[in-house]
């Protein structure tokens, strides 16, 4: 029973936002408990905007920056601030650490502080990573397998906490004082009585991700024109360079106001409140929006990817491009973006106006060609937990089919969840959101990718085996050291062609991943324990390959025999799937 | 009586090259010699009496008694008067005592009425020679000093200056300076420069060496690009000029504390110039024969410290030539090359004659050789003709040879010879001064040589004892005769010589001496400089605190060439086992850093 939990995030506002319901669960798992929470200094301000936290501690590195010029070298300087940080919170002397930041920075403070209990990114006493929880170690493994992820990041951050994410929601905290803090915005822009106040927010932390503030512009023109919206600009300072831009290219600029760089937290909670949408790229100011109650249009562009950091809420619509290269690995640097050329200020404007209609976010029947655009409104399922639904019924792929599987088995085999729609749900949901007309190719092609995971099966196997003999080996003394090293290298190249299968098969590469993930778990160097632990993980493998086949091929099943076979089946092999997609 | 012949017999035995110079110096007119009340001869200079004009050995005895020795220093008598101090040492003191006294004349006169049996051997005379030298070439810091005040009264700067270089040397041993080292582009002095930027770095110091090698190859291409010499000539200055900057570039990243530069090096006046506006000393060591290579005429003037070879009256001309500042250091040898080495019999097969040489096929060497043709001689080096009658004797198609190659010919050859380039002479040049560097090198490989007469050889072995020569070709054909049949006299003669190389002709030697040299009158200087510039790694301790985990942990860095950050993370990335403490929060920083935090 945790009394003492430290919570880390060291990243950004958007995971702060998504681990309230977390946050909350464990409140409401260790009601005792004394929740503290770790932030960075640029994020210190609104963590007290965070339910349930009963303390923040702030590690401020920013106070070292501009400094390489001072007396003495810096380096030492920063070394003795974390030293006396992280002694500090030695002696708090917690019993429960959650790790919400995927970094080595984040990994090599639980290795300092210690604390036997912990949850997230870690690393061991060597300095070699691993990941307690099995969904801490989904997160670690979802950064490769994107496009087969349907999960938020606050569904994965609940579950680490063995939270259940049903029925949590994001939140906020108001203060008192946010409507106060706004008087003086309020007076001088003339906002009372505006029936249509709109947000935009347009920039972002990086680059690639922002809409072009020329559609910004034509969309806040469209709103102005048509009803009389009146546009607040939220942003940093360092965004002012756009406001500016959007401020020049909108003829009626009497109905826009630059709040670039002029609002703080209290006053961007209050403003926020008050706008009836806000459209947004993939920022901090979605998510705290979005856990005010305010309806988003998110775009989301670049490495942006709405399954993982979608708001967190019902009620809300997100465009992405729909195209081979979208979303984008991380790390990448685009010299052709074009993802943001697809989404046009009339489409966002479009479906606005059929919200502003009819209150729900429908696709309008005059919305023109949408076949590189995705459209998802956000909306619980039957469960309660939040999904992406798609309103622009495209023909269902290969990656729609394993992404829809995985929702429904990874809750299964993680964490025994069995609430999570089983195979006929995921299909009526399929079904129900993509054109599965001449869907017979799709699901050939979908069968052909259960060769995959029989080959996973099979090298469980052939692992289980190789490591039997190890034991074997080492119970009864017959083990020469060049038998080990022998029987070593044989695990070691099934371990590779467990990954090489994922290579070649990418629908199937998460499962291969997770095992990958959990054997950098291993500890120690009893022969024995390592060798049970090896077994473990080829038994879990084994099972979690028959499990997700068996889900895939009822999906498949059920789809076969409900959609129109007009279309022969082309048996050819020239249609492959783009690999990670 | 005048015991002077009877002293310089005594001395030409125990230091041959100091009864040279002491012989032919007269009796000092201004040194008045009295005698104390006990009939002790005392000498007077400048109305000071050295010693008591009444009991000068009481006095003595007296003085000397409460001087202590100290275990692992050696006796150092600061003056020489007539000895009486050095006496009284003698009788309260075992092992070695070593006499410095600044006043040849003052030698002159005390070997007049001094009986030199009682000093010898268990006294070392240092006379009239530089503090610097001395310092270098004496182990400086292991001295226990016995001060004459009379005697340093007499010569009150000169000891003054002994004592500032024993500082210095104190100061150096415990710094890290940053030395520039400027070789030539190629040829035969390369390999010195190289040697010096490890004698350095094994003094202690951070040493950078610029690469001109590796421009050898276009260096060589311009002067083919054209056979107009004009133009070569504007091609090479061209070429000069962009050496020049290469070099001003790596010393402005850099930052050294000194620049040396050796024989050839590509620096123009333009360059030593831009080099100066560092604000520190920019050195020239040039090993060379300044009647065969008259460059230095356009560059000695331009250096803050220009090093010779020779002495005599390549001095004088320096000194026309404007060069503000010249100090003899001959060449030396590098141990970690030139060493013993246990051949195999393939190598011994190889490299082993009764006679060997290696070296260039100078005029001087072609006209004297054939002489020697009807012993088992083997020559090694370029320039030698295959089709003149030393054909047979030369090796590897006189072909280039590599240092490790000629390290292991000096260990095969039963006899090294080695005779001094020139280019006019049929044999020996019998005006010949400096040391060439191989004369250190085969004695430190143990090797035993025969070596033409130089001037400056003297003061550097004592002959027949540590090194054999010859003023002849005649001569020459005798000793290798005589040598071929006595193995142990020349096994005694070569360890004689390996030991005086060891003790005091090892590049280490030289760079010491020179840095004593540059920075003597600069020490204030160069503390403010390098108080002023600790290492990052001394900062570093400095700031975390040396008693501190962290300051505990740094400590082992203190070795390590370019410390920097970056190389902490690299240490413990290779390390094995658990992470310590404090090596986890180095890597959590490292991450700090990575993310730009």
């Amino acid at each position: 029973m945790a009394k003492n939990i430290l919570i880390m995030t060291l990243t950004r506002i958007g995971d702060l936002v998504q681990a309230t319901p977390l946050v909350s669960g464990l409140r409401k798992k260790y009601p005792g408990a004394r929740i503290t929470l770790m932030v960075s200094s640029d994020f210190a301000e609104f963590s007290h905007r965070i339910p349930n936290v009963d303390h923040i501690i702030v590690l401020n590195l920013r106070q070292f920056v501009g400094k390489e010029k001072s007396k003495g070298i810096l380096w030492v300087g920063v070394y003795e601030y974390l030293k006396r940080f992280l002694d500090e919170l030695r002696g708090k002397n917690f019993d429960l650490m959650v790790n919400l930041s995927h970094s080595k920075l984040s990994a090599f403070i639980n290795l300092y502080l210690g604390i036997r209990n912990h949850i997230g990114f870690a690393c061991n006493e060597t300095g070699d990573r691993m990941a307690n929880h099995p969904w801490m170690q989904l997160f670690g493994i979802e950064p490769f397998n994107r496009a087969y992820n349907p999960f938020n990041l606050v569904e994965m951050f609940t579950r680490s906490g063995d939270v259940d994410p049903r029925g949590e929601k994001i939140q906020v905290l108001s203060s008192g004082d946010d409507d106060a803090s706004i008087g003086e915005i309020v007076r001088r822009e003339r906002l009372e009585g505006e029936r249509l106040l709109i947000g935009f927010q347009a920039g972002s932390s990086l680059e690639n991700r922002r809409w072009p503030a020329s559609r910004f512009a034509e969309l806040a023109q469209r709103l102005i024109e048509e009803h009389n919206a009146k546009i607040l600009l939220f942003g940093v300072e360092s965004e002012s360079v756009l406001a500016r831009e959007i401020f020049s290219l909108t003829h009626r600029k009497d109905r826009i106001v630059d709040l670039t760089g002029k609002t703080n937290i209290s006053q961007l909670t209050a403003l926020l409140k008050k706008c009836r949408y806000l459209i947004t790229n993939d920022t901090g100011t979605m998510h705290i929006a979005s856990a005010l109650g305010t309806p988003i249009v998110g775009l989301f562009f670049a490495h942006a990817h709405p399954y993982e950091t979608g708001p967190y809420a019902p009620g809300h619509l997100i465009f992405q491009a729909r195209i081979d290269c979208a979303p984008c690995s991380y790390g990448v640097t685009c010299n052709n973006i074009v993802c943001i050329q697809k989404i046009s200020a009339l489409h966002v404007y479009r479906m606005i106006r059929e919200h502003m209609e009819t209150g729900d976010w429908n696709v309008p029947s005059i919305s023109g060609p949408m076949g590189e655009i995705n459209v998802y409104k956000t909306a619980r399922d039957e469960s309660g937990r939040i999904r992406l639904w798609p309103l622009v019924r495209h023909a269902l792929t290969v990656t729609d089919v394993f992404r829809e599987a995985y929702y429904s088995f990874w809750p299964q085999v993680l964490g025994n969840d069995s609430t999570c729609p089983g195979p006929v749900e995921v299909a009526e949901n399929l079904a129900g959101h993509y054109d599965c007309t001449g869907a017979e190719r799709i699901i050939f092609k979908a069968r052909e990718k259960l060769a995959g995971l029989d080959r996973l099966l099979s090298l469980s196997g052939e692992g289980i085996q190789a490591t039997e003999k190890v034991l074997q080996a080492n119970s009864n003394g017959t083990g020469t050291s060049g038998k080990f090293r022998e029987l070593t290298r044989i695990i070691e190249q099934i371990d590779a062609r467990i990954s090489l299968t994922g290579c070649s098969c990418p629908e199937v590469k998460p499962v291969g991943d997770m095992f990958a993930k959990r054997k950098e778990n291993f500890q120690g160097e009893n022969i024995d324990e390592l060798c049970q632990q090896t077994l473990e993980c080829y038994g879990k493998l084994a099972a979690e390959a028959g499990i997700l086949k068996r889900s895939v091929s009822e999906i498949l099943s059920w789809l076969e025999s409900r959609v129109d076979c007009a279309d022969q089946i082309e048996q050819s092999s020239i249609s492959a799937a783009v690999p990670g997609r | 009586m005048d015991r002077f012949e009877e002293n310089l017999k005594l001395l030409r035995q125990a230091d041959p090259a100091l009864a040279n110079r002491v012989s032919g110096v007269p009796f000092p007119e201004n040194i008045l010699v009295v005698h104390a009340r006990d009939g002790s001869p005392v000498p007077k200079l400048r109305q000071i009496t050295l010693h008591s004009a009444y009991h000068p050995v009481k006095e003595a005895a007296r003085t000397v008694s409460q001087f202590e020795r100290p275990e692992g220093y050696q006796t150092v008598v600061y003056g020489l008067g007539f000895g009486y101090h050095v006496l009284a040492l003698l009788r309260t003191q075992p092992g070695i005592i070593t006499v410095i006294e600044p006043l040849m004349p003052m030698f002159r006169a005390f070997l007049s009425h001094a009986d030199l049996s009682l000093y010898l051997p268990r006294v070392r005379f240092i006379i009239g020679e530089s503090g610097t030298k001395i310092i270098a070439r004496h182990q400086g810091l292991s001295w226990n000093v016995f001060e004459h005040r009379p005697s340093l009264q007499l010569a009150e700067t000169y000891f003054d200056e002994l004592e500032r270089g024993r500082e210095l040397l104190e100061f150096l041993g415990r710094s890290r300076l940053r030395i520039l080292v400027v070789p030539p582009i190629y040829g035969g002095s390369l390999p010195t420069a190289r040697y010096c930027a490890r004698a350095l770095e094994n003094l202690g110091h951070h040493v950078s060496l610029v690469e001109c090698e590796r421009f050898e190859e276009g260096f060589f291409a311009l002067r083919q690009t054209s056979r107009n010499k004009a133009h070569t000539e504007v091609l090479n200055n061209k070429f000069m000029d962009l050496m020049g900057q290469v070099v001003a570039a790596r010393a402005a990243e850099f930052q050294p504390d000194l620049v040396l530069a050796l024989a050839q090096a590509p620096l123009s006046p333009k360059t030593i110039a831009s080099l100066k506006s560092l604000r520190v000393p920019v050195a020239f060591w040039f090993v060379e024969d300044f009647r065969t290579l008259p460059y230095w005429k356009d560059v000695a003037g331009h250096y803050d410290h220009f090093f010779p070879i020779q002495r005599g009256e390549f001095f004088e001309k320096l000194r026309a030539a404007g060069c503000p500042d010249a100090y003899y250091l001959p060449q030396a040898c590098s141990l970690e090359t030139h060493r013993p080495l246990r051949l195999s019999p393939e190598e011994l097969g190889a490299y082993s004659a009764d006679l060997s040489f290696m070296g260039a096929g100078y005029y001087n060497r072609k006209m004297a050789f054939p002489r020697l043709l009807d012993f088992d001689f083997k020559i090694w080096g370029t320039g030698w003709e295959l089709e003149s009658i030393l054909g047979p004797h030369i090796q590897n198609g006189s072909q280039h040879v590599p240092t490790e190659e000629a390290v292991k010919i000096y260990n095969a050859g039963r006899i090294n010879l080695n005779l001094h380039s020139s280019n006019w002479h049929n044999g020996v040049n019998p005006e010949g001064d400096f040391v060439n560097p191989r004369t250190f090198e085969i004695a430190a490989c143990g090797g035993f040589q025969l070596v033409d007469e130089r001037s400056e050889l003297q003061e550097l072995f004592v002959a027949d004892k540590e090194i054999v020569t010859f003023g002849t070709l005649d001569e020459l054909r005798d000793r290798v005769a005589y040598y071929l049949e006595h193995e142990e006299e020349r096994h005694r003669i070569s360890a004689l010589a390996r030991a005086r190389v060891f003790a005091e002709h090892t590049m280490e030697h030289r760079m010491n001496e020179m840095l004593l040299h540059i920075y003597l009158h600069r020490l204030e200087e160069l503390e403010v400089r390098l108080h002023g510039r600790k290492s990052e790694l001394d900062i570093a301790i400095e700031q975390a605190g040396p008693e501190t985990e962290l300051g505990q942990f740094l400590g082992q860095f203190r070795d390590t060439p370019d410390f920097s950050f970056k190389k902490i993370i690299q240490h413990i990335e290779s390390g094995k086992g658990a992470l310590s403490e404090t090596e986890t929060l180095l890597l959590t920083l490292n991450q700090v850093i990575k993310e730009g935090k």
